[in-house]
């Protein structure tokens, strides 16, 4: 299972990020149960991961249908024979993008909204310690957002014509991306599901964070499809992108037991 | 929760004869101090500052009443912030989960919309005037925006936080601290991407040596001004909290 | 040159416009404040 093992690449990370915590493998192995029975739950349910499925699968079908003209067209420059595409890969990338973000915001909350729904979220409090909750819970969403962009990508290149670049700086993108979309997603969950009105507070608390990111993204992707670039602007752009997302899952982690325990 | 108890002595131990405005800066004087520098920057705008080159017109005038709102806005963001660690991981006992700081930081942030809000539109007017658009999607353009749209999720939260106080100043300063990371990114990394062009005219400010002595003599003054009419404000609203704290527990 | 000084004039009047609308609501808050006994004003 691809899924599985994205996970398993994602932990470093929030083993990282959770120093809160005293004991480590005793917090690991608890925040791995928590994701386990994440896991096993939505196996059984499928909620989150049909809710952004016909979300996505919706939104790439509206979207092939409105830009299918748009696809090949070509503009002429201005005093040239020359043309250009009408529709750059960046501004393919963008796109996919903005998709992704809204994807992500249509399912991530799932998870902590449906322990505070079921009232489960008080056992869990009394069961393991802020840290492992966390770790768990963005290990699941990464998870998710990851098995999402793995079938969307090629869909969306399908259907757009977007280019895949050089491939490892295309993957590095790919990666930085959902890994930032995951960070920022599970702490605006947990905000939203302790706070009221959680539907529309959870795309409004989201969306100002995903609007920086987008910045970050969108100069990714000149990136990738810049042609041959110098190395140290590469580093930078992806750079930038992981270092955003890891400070987000950092400065989470602090003060996710704020918010958790009430 | 330990807090609920501990919340109450700080706004009882303040003895009723206790003077109203905070240790520090007392009385009228400094903001009648005020008062009189804005119109000296309002004054200087006009009469003191010559037309700059490079600037179409009369457009470099704005500059002595927009630059002072679009540092601001940013400033406010880190002082709230400030306010907002203080609360959460303060190691003081009577300075953690201390409402007080949760309601600076809520003054902090409202003050900062407000001058956000401000040096968007007088950013878009120089714009208009300096480039021919009202907007263009310049990197500071975009930042500006961008910390618009935190303010105003911080807000909505805040709207939204609940009944109870403790709840609501503790997601709110999470919601702060988090927020930083972007805030940090708007104002440091988002102007300095190449991809995105700028024609802001930052980097003739950023040297000294193309700004003339009638500018600094009115820019810096100016920004003094805008200073310490933003902890006027300040102030202001934190009286007006505690006030409705001290009624809240009658 | 002298419509361009209009533009100028703007800037200052939109900046006092924003910190009267300030104001105003700092005003109301208090107003509440004084004519609820139990205050029950959300900051």
């Amino acid at each position: 299972m691809g899924r599985v093992a994205d996970t398993a690449g994602a932990g470093p990370v929030s083993a990282q990020a959770g120093v809160v915590t005293s004991s480590r493998p005793a917090w690991l192995s608890e925040a791995a149960a928590l994701f386990a029975k994440d896991l096993r739950a939505e196996m059984r349910t499928k909620v989150a991961i049909s809710a952004i499925g016909v979300f996505t699968l919706s939104a790439l079908l509206l979207l092939g249908l409105a830009t299918a003209a748009l696809k090949e067209a070509q503009i002429p420059i201005p005093d040239t024979d020359l043309t250009r595409p009408a529709w750059d890969p960046a501004g393919k990338m963008a796109l996919l993008w903005v998709l992704l973000c809204f994807a992500a915001f249509t399912g991530l909350a799932h998870s902590f909204v449906h322990e505070e729904e079921t009232g489960t979220s008080l056992a869990l409090r009394l069961s393991m310690p802020a840290g492992a909750v966390y770790a768990g819970k963005l290990a699941f969403n990464l998870a998710l957002i990851f098995a999402v962009a793995l079938v969307a990508t090629p869909l969306y290149m399908l259907i757009t014509g977007m280019p895949l670049g050089p491939p490892l700086v295309f993957l590095l993108v790919m990666i930085g991306g959902c890994t930032g979309l995951a960070g920022a997603a599970t702490i605006v969950a947990a905000l939203a599901a302790k706070a009221r009105g959680t539907g529309a507070l959870y795309s409004a608390l989201g969306l100002p964070i995903l609007f920086v990111f987008l910045a970050l993204l969108l100069n990714a992707a000149k990136t990738v499809y810049a042609g041959p670039q110098p190395a140290l602007d590469v580093v930078k752009a992806v750079g930038g992108l992981f270092s955003y997302g890891i400070l987000l899952i950092t400065v989470s982690a602090l003060t996710f037991g704020f918010i958790w325990e009430d | 929760m330990t807090t609920a108890q501990t919340q109450p002595p700080p706004t009882a131990s303040p003895p009723p004869s206790a003077p109203e405005p905070p240790a520090g800066i007392q009385g009228a004087a400094w903001k009648w101090g005020v008062g009189l520098l804005m119109c000296y920057v309002i004054y200087g705008a006009f009469f003191i500052a010559r037309n700059a080159v490079g600037f179409v017109g009369d457009s470099a005038r704005i500059i002595f009443f927009h630059v002072p709102c679009a540092v601001l806005s940013s400033i406010a963001y880190f002082v709230a912030a400030a306010y907002a660690g203080l609360y959460l991981f303060s190691s003081h006992p009577e300075k953690r989960f201390n409402l007080e700081l949760d309601a600076k930081s809520a003054a902090a942030m409202e003050l900062g919309f407000l001058f956000c809000i401000l040096a968007t539109i007088t950013g878009s007017l120089f714009a208009g005037m300096q480039w021919g658009t009202f907007w263009n999607w310049d990197p500071r353009e975009i930042s500006i925006v961008g910390m618009l749209l935190l303010y105003a999720a911080y807000l909505v939260l805040r709207s939204a936080g609940g009944e109870q106080p403790d709840k609501r100043a503790r997601l709110t300063t999470v919601y702060i601290l988090i927020t930083l990371i972007p805030t940090v990114f708007l104002v440091w990394v988002v102007p300095r991407i190449q991809a995105l062009q700028s024609l802001h005219p930052t980097s003739v400010l950023a040297n000294p040596k193309n700004t003339s002595a009638a500018y600094k003599e009115v820019l810096y003054p100016s920004f003094l001004a805008f200073i310490l009419l933003f902890v006027w404000l300040f102030q202001l609203r934190f009286r007006l909290y505690k006030l409705g704290a001290k009624d809240r527990s009658r | 040159m002298t419509r361009d000084l209009y533009f100028v004039m703007a800037v200052p009047l939109i900046i006092w416009l924003g910190i009267f609308f300030y104001l105003l609501t700092i005003d109301r808050s208090l107003r509440r404040l004084e004519r609820s006994e139990k205050g029950q004003d959300d900051l």
